[in-house]
């Protein structure tokens, strides 16, 4: 039997990066992906005939320039088409738009307050700064403040010297990031409660907190982050769907002579006294590896595939407290027509952009408030996208998808998350009637409709409790601590077992981050 | 002699001007109120007396007592007082030391009573880097001088002299929100609610918010026993020293602007109109006032100012108190208890928050409740978490706290005679500030960050003005820390 260089387990868009970029130096690799199609959660599903959805993750930013570079995605299909315009419907049937324009943005904003739009060039030019000093810490392995060894101590002081060049200004505007709510922050700069709430919104997504929770002003800045083509905060849509970039990524790995293998469920890792040397597939066969990488979760990785009598009891207890709880679900529907919107009615360019409802930020905090005790948000925000405007080639022509992200959709219900099946379709009524009362008459538009609850997400895409991120974006699970302290360079406890997921350092999106520092790591330190 | 005016004279004004005095400085302390003593000064209503906004003193630094040799002028230190849990089953009495409060706890779980003494223990570790910290003047953002590198230096010591782990478990677990760090450590829910009301009461933050665990670790590192007699012992103790060392205290005067010539500090004017000159002016009322409303426009530069007009000082509690004919029979329990809490459940927390962030008031408070019984009447002072600055109506506040007693002590209500209510706009206008702790706290607003960062090291951007209030590092309580570090970063200027 074949005994492969790394056997990579599932084939999200980290693992299939990770298998690229082993086998691109020169390791026989095999990927395995436990359904019939590849991408995980950065996934396109044809799922309505004629009507193709990125069922889960739905836009594009993160996704790192190096990884599109060096893996050639280009070549492979890859092709982002950039989201010109934010559009934030109001409850009072006002909105805000802002775009591309500077004007136009200018304009809308002075709306609700000059100052406030006088200010927004230069809030956005001081958080691409900001995003340009996190960038190292991103574009590098987690560093470690405990260790002695020469080598950790240089890179904590390589650290400390580009904090000291960015000058206090920046440090202290990076403390601020790190630790305040998102409306706190943002109100030190805006004063218009219609432009600081969906702005706000961008803290949130994803996790377990509300607008005025700390914290969340980090979860803003992983969001500016985002650069296409070297332009901060530019998000996009890959041209197919999110699974487009998966599917690149998989062509650029066949490419590179790796091995994918669907339909292919791991059940666990084939353990030899404490080393890995393979896997045992859902079917019971059993393949054997140099060393084993996991792209799913740590929760899932290590608890289920590894199994708890085959760890150190503190370790467990780290993975076992390590926070996942899903907050978001997801509706995707097929569409007659496009909606019209009663703050503004009829086509335009509002449409072609991200819709980010998010209306005050009692609204964001009363919809916090009900996923806090336990129930999903009675009236959500709401991130929507019509991806067929832009890209024509995901529906029949004159119709469209539609993509709403929703939160909160706590998976923990007070009912228990097994209660989920029985209050899918009312989280759904939910989420289209909240639409419904923005755009009069769009229900009838609706050709089909398809839900996805934090439990779903568990079910069917193998995220524990449904996060999106494979863990928190909280302070106390980010770099070093992520997922466990000791274990953030993608080494983990079991010799040869590694982690490339999102649940690894620098965390969740489509950037691919630690699928590629995962590989860089194993190849650097000749793991493989 | 140089001069210097204190504005306040709470703990830290006068912690502030002992020091000063006794470095020989000629001092002079301000007070808008008719008595000394701030938010800490006894308060007496309807023949009951209470201890005023305060009612602890157990997080005191026992090296500024000596410091300020305020045992000679009678002040002392007492045993910790346990703190009664109300809630089914006869609630929790509380023990500060896990030996004592094993066994309570240990009713409810066994797991937790060690939980419980593991948690002091590694609090207790912690005590000597908390002390490191709170002793000086923040440490800076970065070091600008030598002596700043070697201060830095020596803390990062401090703290990897933790050892490893304990050093990455601080790291990991002071930006957490307490819920989930006390739901880690303890299945006793009652538990968990009363060790993580002081790290929200007075902040706009629930038990569910980041960062609230730095708050309870601060907390935790820092209790030693209160002080015989309470915050008004520590008053008149700081009071008699000043006196003897010849320092002044002018009562009933409030201080309208403080004067600049050739942009230094030269004084304060008075709201009588009267002029004090000084040389320098330590400012121990809320850092805002002291930098919005006291300075004259354009005395700080526009980034300056806009730094201090962020500083979030919002307010969420009430204080209300009580004069009671008997003591409150508490259900479940025969004892009497001198400190009680009111809240047993996370929720019951986050849920008094929740009402905060829409400008209403929460339909069950959580309360520190302290009793004071003299054998016959009883008087009580109640901090109520849950009412925002927005609050006007005070019978509401008082029928929803008598709820909440009676609750949990049944026949409370009939036994009130007198009560007083202050909102947090009746505190912003009686002791100028409507946040308790001058300053909220929370991660972006501590150490080098306290209030803001142009003011965090005790200095300011005015020459001759320094900040030594609760709003100032290393914080709220009655420390007596702010205003000694302010006094010892004017001496060394």
């Amino acid at each position: 039997m074949k005994t492969y260089d790394a056997i990579v387990i599932g084939g999200g868009h980290n693992g299939l990066t990770t298998a690229a970029y082993l086998a691109k130096a020169g390791k026989s690799v095999l990927l395995l992906e436990r359904r019939h199609v590849l991408g995980g959660a950065a996934v396109s599903e044809e799922i309505f005939p004629g009507y193709t959805f990125s069922a889960c993750s739905y836009v594009v930013s993160l996704l790192r320039p190096n990884v599109i570079r060096e893996l050639e995605l280009p070549r492979f299909g890859l092709q982002i088409l950039p989201l010109e315009t934010t559009f934030n419907p109001l409850l009072d049937g006002r909105y805000l738009l802002r775009g591309k324009d500077p004007e136009t943005t200018y304009r809308s904003l002075a709306k609700f307050s000059k100052k406030d739009a006088e200010t927004a060039p230069l809030f956005s030019q001081a958080m691409a700064e900001l995003s340009r000093m996190v960038k190292p810490i991103i574009d590098g392995p987690a560093p470690d403040p405990a260790s002695f060894k020469p080598k950790d101590l240089f890179s904590l002081l390589r650290l400390g010297r580009i904090f000291k060049d960015a000058g206090e200004d920046f440090v202290a505007a990076q403390v601020k990031m790190m630790t305040m709510s998102a409306v706190d922050f943002l109100s030190e700069w805006f004063e218009a409660e219609q432009l600081i709430s969906p702005m706000s919104a961008s803290g949130i997504i994803g996790t377990f907190l509300g607008v005025r929770s700390p914290g969340t002003a980090y979860v803003l800045l992983h969001h500016y982050m985002g650069e296409i083509d070297g332009s901060f905060r530019a998000w996009g849509l890959p041209k197919g769907g999110t699974g487009a970039i998966s599917m690149a990524i998989a062509k650029s790995a066949q490419h590179f002579g790796a091995e994918i293998r669907t339909n292919a469920g791991v059940s666990k890792v084939l353990l030899e006294g404490d080393k890995a040397v393979g896997v045992v597939l859902e079917n019971g066969d059993e393949l054997r590896a140099k060393t084993v990488i996991s792209g799913c979760d740590p929760r899932r990785t290590f608890l289920g595939f590894v199994g708890e009598k085959s760890l150190d009891g503190d370790f467990v207890k780290q993975i076992k407290r390590y926070k996942m709880r899903g907050s978001s679900g997801k509706v995707n529907l097929a569409l007659d027509r496009l909606p019209s919107f009663k703050s503004l009615p009829g086509d335009g360019p509002h449409l072609k952009g991200d819709i980010t409802f998010a209306p005050s930020i009692d609204f964001l905090e009363k919809a916090y408030d009900d996923a806090k005790y336990g129930a999903f948000s009675r009236r959500p925000f709401m991130n929507i996208v019509f991806p067929s405007v832009t890209d024509p080639s995901v529906a029949p022509a004159g119709k469209h998808v539609m993509s709403i992200f929703v939160q909160y959709a706590p998976y923990h219900l007070k009912e228990g998350p097994e209660a989920w099946p029985s209050q899918k379709e009312a989280f759904g009524d939910a989420v289209c009637n909240m639409v419904e009362e923005l755009a009069p008459g769009f229900k009838s538009s609706i050709l089909h409709r398809h839900i996805l609850t934090p439990w779903d997400l568990e079910k069917e895409y193998g995220l524990t409790e449904g996060n999106i991120f494979h863990g928190e974006l909280s302070i106390e699970q980010l770099a070093f601590f992520r997922p466990a302290s000791g274990f953030a360079r993608y080494r983990t406890p079991i010799r040869n077992l590694w982690l490339c997921g999102s649940g690894a350092h620098p965390g969740g999106g489509v950037m691919a981050g630690p699928g590629w520092l995962c590989a860089k790591t194993m190849l650097e330190e000749g793991a493989v | 002699m140089s001069e210097v005016i204190i504005i306040g004279a709470g703990v830290n004004g006068l912690a502030c001007a002992v020091e000063l005095a006794r470095a020989g400085k000629k001092v002079t302390v301000v007070e808008q109120r008719a008595e000394v003593g701030g938010l800490s000064a006894a308060r007496r209503f309807s023949g009951f007396s209470v201890p005023g906004i305060r009612h602890d003193t157990n997080e005191i630094r026992p090296a500024l007592i000596d410091a300020l040799q305020l045992a000679a002028h009678g002040l002392k230190l007492a045993g910790h007082t346990p703190i009664y849990a109300a809630g089914p089953d006869g609630g929790l009495v509380l023990h500060h030391e896990s030996d004592d409060a094993a066994a309570e706890i240990a009713k409810r779980s066994a797991k937790d009573a060690e939980a419980y003494a593991a948690f002091r223990r590694f609090t207790l570790r912690l005590r000597p880097v908390v002390d490191a910290l709170l002793a000086k003047a923040a440490p800076p953002l970065l070091p600008n001088d030598l002596g700043d590198a070697y201060d830095m230096g020596r803390l990062g010591l401090k703290l990897r002299g933790l050892g490893r782990d304990d050093m990455l478990e601080l790291l990991r677990v002071a930006p957490m929100c307490v819920a989930d760090w006390l739901r880690e450590m303890f299945e006793t829910e009652i538990l968990s609610a009363t060790l993580a009301f002081p790290a929200v009461a007075g902040d706009f933050v629930g038990p569910w918010s980041a960062g609230t665990s730095a708050t309870l670790i601060l907390q935790q590192a820092l209790a030693v026993p209160g002080v015989v007699g309470g915050p008004a012992a520590v008053v008149d103790a700081l009071s008699k020293a000043l006196a003897s060392l010849g320092g002044t205290v002018r009562t009933s005067a409030k201080v309208a602007k403080v004067s600049l010539t050739n942009e230094a500090v030269s004084g304060v004017v008075l709201a009588s109109g009267e002029t004090l000159k000084a040389d320098a002016v330590v400012a121990c009322c809320a850092p805002r006032t002291a930098l919005l409303d006291l300075l004259p426009r354009g005395a700080l530069g526009l980034a300056d100012r806009q730094a201090a007009q962020n500083i979030r000082a919002r307010g969420s509690v009430a204080k209300v108190h009580l004069g009671l004919k008997a003591a409150p029979k508490w259900s479940g329990r025969s004892e009497r208890f001198a400190r009680v809490r009111i809240g047993a459940h996370l929720d019951d927390l986050e849920r008094a928050f929740d009402a905060v962030k829409y400008r209403e008031v929460a339909e069950k408070p959580a309360l520190d409740v302290a009793l004071f019984d003299d054998g016959a009447k009883v008087a009580v002072s109640v901090i109520a978490f849950g009412v925002p600055y927005e609050a006007e109506d005070r019978k509401l506040v008082e029928a929803r706290v008598l709820e909440q007693l009676e609750a949990h002590a049944p026949g409370v209500k009939a036994s009130v005679e007198a009560s007083e209510v202050l909102l947090p706009r009746d505190l912003e206008a009686e002791y100028g500030s409507r946040s308790v702790h001058h300053v909220e706290r929370a991660l972006d607003q501590m150490l080098f960050m306290r209030p803001a960062r142009p003011f965090a090291r005790a200095t300011t951007p005015v020459r001759g003005l320094l900040l030594g209030s609760s709003g100032c590092h290393p914080g709220p309580g009655v420390t007596l820390a702010p205003g000694v570090i302010a006094a010892r970063a004017l001496l060394s200027s």
